[in-house]
């Protein structure tokens, strides 16, 4: 059946999404910060997992897991080198100096790695799934599968760890939170981490997903990743991968229309405006 | 040296001297009472002590070790915990979570943040029920009505174990009721060993629980010593009442 099918595809989009906008909505938490260099994040993680696969080993796991580590020390590195000298100054600033970042990532790629889309030869045995009415490939199963992994360990951190109940605290208050002990920056920059670490998986998923990687490979995925944490009400984790999946599937089932001869990418920003309009606070916020 | 000293501690704001040479002496197990009028400098004083400011000049030693300059939450490992003057709960989470954030300080950075911290929850429940909050320990923090979210800030500066407690106006928006409540708290947490520093604008509730007060105006000391000395200071008379009451009062 179609429906099955398409249920599918939006899955594997929706998880991509997810999992960008949570380390997205983390940052803009505790910092209040619009981390547009998030998606740089993700394209690095997806080079330096292409790298992993040319030179090293054509090893999924390890590409992955190399990936996810550049991914996570480079978020630290933009929190710590940037952020932090920052954060007292108006908003727009290290909106601005994020943008910077961003930009100057995808020169850095273009400049290292040429302007052209690599292919992604990683190997991976994984199984598949094969019914009467539809199916999932290997990619897409593995995509769905530790997506769910993901999101299940980071609801564990948030919700049963020290650090999961500090980065709360610190979302709520920042400085209350340093008075009854949290090192702030510590936690900061954990969260920055964990959230660029995902991003980095996210990106590595795609470029296997795609068979592709590229410089600019961040950009659609920024301005979306924007959408979804907006959609999901600043903040909320929960919020943002509910999001996630959500506009995932209007995108998939409005594209699969034959009647709809809109750009796909334009939806999640007719969904933002109208959002916008009319719960400002997004569908999951509180504000 | 005695617990916590401040030598010519100084705070400027642009051309405003909020914190004036200020040498404050607090000794093991005293509850020493901070006062004075309003724009006094006692909210800047906590705030220098604890690192949520740095001083212009002057130093702060606290256990013979000097802590000016240190991030806030390494000073509260140190031992001095706070509240403030405006509760602050984590208003989304609940009242034990509350304490729990706090209780964790000491092992942020040691056993693994990843490391669950379900086993704390005894601990943190030990302590709101010494401060009569055990009921409400799994309601949102920010429901609590005002009196019991101060009692909530002080249940979490308890589960830091701090050796010093800065309360910064404790009493404030409690009713006669409450405050007697709170008295009886203090005295308690006292009673084990910890030092407190209170700063308070309602004169009769520092007066009776306080040993030592220290008398601020205009970020100066202008008077030290037990409450009935203090009390009949001229100076303290002068600067609560204005120039010229000395006489009126006297």
């Amino acid at each position: 059946m179609d429906f099955l099918q398409q249920l599918v595809f939006a899955l594997v989009l929706g998880s991509s999404y997810a999992l960008i906008a949570i380390g997205l909505t983390m940052v803009y938490g505790i910092l209040k910060v619009l981390h547009v260099a998030h998606a740089g994040i993700y394209t690095l993680g997806a080079y330096m997992a292409l790298l992993v696969v040319t030179h090293l080993t054509r090893n999924f796991w390890v590409a992955l897991l190399l990936g996810m580590v550049a991914a996570g020390l480079a978020g630290v590195l933009i929190y710590r080198g940037v952020y932090y000298y920052i954060l007292r100054r108006p908003r727009i600033v290290p909106l601005i100096v994020s943008i910077g970042i961003f930009t100057a990532m995808n020169e850095l790629f273009r400049l290292l790695f040429g302007p052209y889309q690599h292919a992604f030869p990683a190997v991976l045995r994984f199984p598949m799934v094969i019914t009467p009415y539809f199916l999932i490939t290997q990619k897409q199963l593995l995509i769905i599968v530790l997506t769910t992994f993901f999101l299940l360990m980071l609801y564990l951190v948030l919700n049963k760890t020290r650090v999961g109940l500090a980065w709360q605290a610190c979302s709520q208050d920042l400085s209350m939170a340093g008075a009854v002990g949290v090192p702030v920056d510590w936690a900061v920059a954990l969260n920055f981490l964990l959230g660029s670490a995902l991003a980095g998986a996210a990106g590595v998923l795609m470029a296997f997903y795609r068979n592709m990687v590229y410089p600019t490979m961040g950009n659609v995925v920024a301005y979306k990743a924007f959408v979804v944490v907006v959609l999901g009400g600043f903040g909320s984790v929960r919020g943002s991968v509910i999001a996630g999946m959500l506009l995932a599937l209007v995108e998939t089932f409005l594209g699969s229309l034959e009647w709809f001869n809109f750009p796909r990418d334009a939806i999640a920003f007719l969904l933002l405006i109208l959002v916008l309009m009319f719960r400002p606070k997004g569908l999951f916020g509180r504000l | 040296m005695e617990l916590l000293e401040t030598e010519g501690l100084t705070k400027d704001f642009g051309g405003l001297r909020a914190v004036d040479h200020v040498d404050l002496v607090v000794r093991r197990g005293e509850i020493h009472g901070v006062i004075g009028p309003n724009g006094a400098g006692k909210t800047t004083l906590f705030n220098l002590i604890t690192g949520y400011l740095r001083p212009t000049y002057g130093a702060i030693h606290f256990k013979e070790r000097r802590i000016d300059g240190l991030p806030t939450h390494r000073i509260v490992t140190l031992g001095i915990a706070r509240t403030f003057q405006i509760v602050r709960p984590f208003t989304e989470l609940s009242v034990l979570e509350n304490v729990l954030v706090a209780w964790g300080h000491r092992y942020y950075r040691k056993t693994g943040p990843f490391r669950p911290y379900a086993n704390a929850r005894r601990r943190a429940r030990e302590i709101l029920e010494s401060v009569g909050l055990a009921d409400r320990a799994d309601i949102p923090a920010g429901t609590l009505p005002i009196g019991l979210q101060r009692r909530l800030e002080i249940a979490r500066a308890m589960a830091l174990e701090p050796e010093l407690m800065l309360l910064d106006e404790p009493a404030a928006g409690l009713t006669e009721e409450e405050i007697g409540g709170l008295k009886e708290l203090v005295g308690r947490i006292v009673a084990t060993g910890v030092t407190v520093v209170l700063v308070e604008h309602r004169m009769s509730f520092v007066m009776d629980i306080c040993e030592v007060i220290t008398v601020l105006d205009h970020g100066r000391v202008i008077a030290e010593g037990a409450p009935e000395e203090v009390a009949h200071d001229p100076a303290v008379i002068e600067a609560y009442l204005g120039t010229g009451s000395v006489n009126a009062a006297g």
